[in-house]
């Protein structure tokens, strides 16, 4: 994006080097009531990234349990299967509810957005502020609730498991109520905060993609996510005062929970993957220096999927009691899907095509996404026919078409995400040799966990049991493999990633050779962002960088005054 | 698409974070008095929102004036609000569609219920009163208005309490026919009798409570900035060219008034 009206710095300002967002400063309380958007992006940041850790581990306990078929941890029965239960619920819980739903749009989103769009904060950095504290309080209801007695319904707490349970199903939900009223806080600020604040020259056709997918994202988060809501509190209503709602022994009706469960819990994997999408967009257009292929094709196709998602929620009901006519309709629905997500993949590879491609660490990360997620999007649409899905319905394969599209998806692309703004956010550069190892070593691990998976899900292994027949054992023993070696993949990220905090290069101000708005201003950002307004003028223009070895950044090449540009 | 105007203006809804968007977008007050005209400019220079309410009294907040960002905000609660209230009537009607009420243990509801959704509908009336009033600058006809839409969000509030209290007796009645016969416990304590139709009445009962509390929390919740702006407005804070708390007021209240009017149609038709 063309970047031209930043005001020059003035005379006063350049004698008193403005400090930066980090720096600004230092007390534990300027950081726990901040209300610069990127430090509570980094506050977001930094708590997901623990709740991803301990759902890592717990990942890491089940893959060991699954070493041997009558189990390596838990076995004997009854209360150790509660116990697995338990596990891979909390597993699911923390990294849908308290990782994917607020790591992308809210922690690489709070950061990123304002900075992309020029602006000095969110619209209302208080509800921002509150948003955050919301997500807080719902984590230590979670915490509280697994301290208690950890809930073993799974992560959909479908009913009547959900009711029968006697651990802490109660706390656990109303953690997860207020994780959900964080989101809808936070999509709705940024739906007013792209809407009122791109600077002047930015249409909404000359917005970043990453901007397109997280008001996507955020529509979702305002329309669904209170439904989820609602399903909760009811849940806790037929709990606490013993009626049927779900609960069809009390003559409630436990598919109506699992209608209103998906209707959130469906779109909320938009809201987990379009943001990723979002990201790798702006990662293959910059380190391929090449302008954006169909910018509006991808633009647009964040809103179908968006859109679409909203209507597609019938498709975990296949065999759940549903009428013919309604699963054709939504298996239907469910295909269109592909469309729009195939538009995206072929515009990242069109976008590829001819460009200078620099295989950087971020670059590698958006590579492995596009296959993951191909590969995950391929199985999803096996799952949405019905014939297929009969079949496949509550097998492993449901689970590795997840994990494809959730980790492969979503989290490789936060990652990139992570690596890609690490230096706007840190001021430091990591190590590239170390980031290109744990990348790669990643990659071969997911595949070696989950590839396995789909297999023994194909050949009819049911999820969720604690056990399995002998015959699947050296599916079983591969994928507990490819599981450690992500834990070595990570274990070595967060070791690099650490290190640049203290030993890393200072980062310049350009080092990807970016054209968005975050690029134009130094790393890490001042409080303000910007120390004039920017103006913009056409997205992802490459020809206006160039690489100056001399700083190790890109620049501008002379820059032309905004008003004097043709436009 | 582009422009997502919600048409929310006639709608309206919600918690202590509809007033948030209000409160959160700081710094609104000060730039809009800049931009008033002489004739306004004796009215006493609004302090800062964050000074009078705000969430966590941060001094340093950043100065901004956004154009219609308090606007977009509410009307965008109105549609998650909106969403809830939906997704509650559905599972409502869902569950009552389940049920087969036998005769015997005939609950009716509460007759206050015309009463409360009388006031309620006032309400309406006088908070678009104050909005007109605003807009013309007749500052005693807005504090009068907001005063009385305030008063019957109370009287609101006390009628619904006294609808409740009305059918606890019903309640009692029903767990004790419930009790009396109780023949299965269910783990959590969910009880089985051999009448489920006694059965199906209590959780008919159940979820009465359940939606009109939860709209009633949501008045409660819109009161509490109201009270906030009702106060404004009698230190003379707004005027023709700056009243953006009052118009949030409004946009809420007036979904409040939609969202129960659904909810009583609905109580009055399947009960």
């Amino acid at each position: 994006m063309t970047t031209t009206a930043v005001a020059p710095v003035s005379a006063e300002a350049s004698a008193a080097p403005v400090k930066n967002y980090l720096k600004q400063t230092t007390t534990i309380r300027s950081w726990l009531l901040t209300l610069d958007h990127k430090r509570i992006g980094v506050m977001y940041l930094i708590i997901s990234l623990l709740a991803f850790f301990i759902g890592g581990m717990l990942a890491e306990v089940i893959r060991t349990q699954l070493l041997t078929p009558s189990g390596l941890i838990f076995h004997g029965g009854g209360a150790a299967y509660r116990q697995y239960n338990q596990v891979f619920t909390l597993h699911g819980i923390i990294m849908v509810f308290m990782v994917l739903v607020p790591m992308t749009p809210a922690a690489i989103g709070n950061f990123t957005l304002p900075l992309l769009l020029g602006a000095k904060d969110v619209a209302f950095p208080r509800l921002n502020l509150f948003s955050f504290y919301l997500y807080v309080s719902g984590a230590v209801l979670a915490i509280l609730s697994t301290v208690l007695g950890a809930v073993d319904t799974g992560w959909t707490f479908y009913a009547p498991y959900s009711i029968d349970s006697n651990s802490y199903v109660v706390l656990m939900v109303a953690g997860i109520f207020l994780l959900g009223f964080s989101s809808i806080f936070t999509g709705l600020n940024f739906i007013v905060t792209i809407h009122k604040l791109r600077p002047r020259g930015m249409t909404w056709f000359r917005m970043p993609l990453f901007l397109w997918a997280t008001y996507a994202t955020s529509i979702i988060q305002v329309a669904a996510t209170p439904v989820i809501g609602v399903t909760l509190l009811l849940l806790i209503v037929e709990r606490v005062m013993g009626i049927g709602i779900f609960n069809s022994a009390l003559g409630g009706d436990p598919v109506l929970f699992q209608h209103f469960f998906w209707f959130y819990s469906h779109p909320a994997v938009y809201i987990m993957i379009l943001p990723a999408m979002g990201i790798v967009s702006e990662i293959i257009t910059t380190f391929s220096h090449k302008t954006i292929f169909g910018y509006r094709f991808i633009a647009m196709s964040s809103l179908a999927i968006a859109l679409i998602g909203f209507v597609v929620w019938g498709h975990h009901l296949f065999v759940n009691g549903q009428s013919a006519e309604l699963d054709a309709i939504f298996s239907f629905l469910t295909f269109l899907v592909a469309i729009p997500s195939a538009v995206k993949v072929f515009n990242w590879l069109a976008t590829m095509y001819k460009g200078a491609i620099d295989l950087k660490t971020p670059m590698l990360y958006a590579l492995s996404f596009i296959v993951l997620f191909t590969i995950g999007g391929f199985t999803g649409v096996v799952l949405g026919a019905l014939s297929t899905d009969v079949v496949l319905h509550d097998t492993y394969f449901v689970v590795a078409h997840f994990h494809y599209v959730m980790f492969g998806g979503a989290i490789i692309a936060f990652l990139g995400g992570l690596h890609y703004w690490w230096p706007k956010m840190t001021g430091r550069m990591y190590s590239e040799p170390w980031g290109k190892f744990a990348c790669g070593l990643l990659f071969i691990a997911f595949n070696l966990t989950f590839f396995p998976q789909l297999v023994v899900g194909a050949h009819g292994m049911p999820r969720r049991y604690a056990t399995y027949l002998p015959e699947y054992q050296s599916y079983m023993v591969v994928s507990t493999i490819g599981a450690y070696l992500q834990l070595i993949a990570f274990l070595t990220m967060a070791g690099y990633l650490l290190h640049s905090l203290f030993r890393g290069a200072k980062a310049p101000e350009n080092p990807w050779g970016g054209t968005t708005l975050e690029w134009t201003t130094s790393s890490p950002p001042p409080t303000e962002n910007f120390l004039g307004t920017p103006e913009v003028d056409v997205p992802y223009d490459y020809s206006l960088v160039e690489y100056d070895p001399a700083i190790g950044s890109y620049i501008r090449k002379e820059p032309v005054p905004f008003a004097e540009q043709a436009h | 698409m582009v422009n997502l105007r919600i048409a929310g203006q006639c709608l309206a809804p919600m918690c202590c974070a509809a007033y948030a968007c209000h409160v959160l977008a700081p710094g609104q007050d000060t730039s809009q008095v800049m931009s008033m005209t002489d004739e306004q400019a004796h009215t006493p220079a609004p302090p800062p929102d964050d000074k009078v309410l705000g969430l966590l009294g941060n001094k340093k907040a950043p100065a901004m004036h956004i154009p219609g960002a308090g606007n977009l905000g509410i009307a965008l609660l109105i549609v998650a609000l909106g969403m809830l209230f939906a997704a509650s009537l559905v599972s409502y009607l869902v569950v009552r569609y389940h049920m087969h009420l036998g005769p015997g243990a005939e609950i009716h509801l509460p007759p206050g219920l015309w009463v409360s959704t009388a006031i309620l509908l006032i309400s309406s009336g006088t908070i678009h009163w104050a909005l007109a009033a605003v807009r013309r600058d007749q500052e005693k006809m807005l504090r009068l208005a907001l005063a009385v839409t305030f008063a019957l969000g109370i009287a609101f509030l006390i009628m619904q309490t006294a609808n409740w209290l009305d059918l606890a007796a019903a309640m009692h009645r029903s767990l004790a026919a419930i009790h009396a016969q109780a023949d299965v416990l269910l783990p959590g304590g969910a009880i089985i009798p051999a009448d489920r139709s006694l059965v199906q009445h209590h959780d008919l009962l159940v979820l009465f409570y359940v939606f009109t509390i939860l709209h009633g929390l949501h008045v409660l919740g819109g009161l509490i900035p109201l009270a906030v702006v009702t106060l404004r407005a009698f230190s003379g804070r707004y005027s023709r060219n700056y009243h953006p708390g009052v118009r949030y007021s409004v946009m809420y209240w007036h979904f409040l008034d939609i969202v129960w009017l659904l909810i009583f149609a609905v109580l009055e038709l399947t009960f």
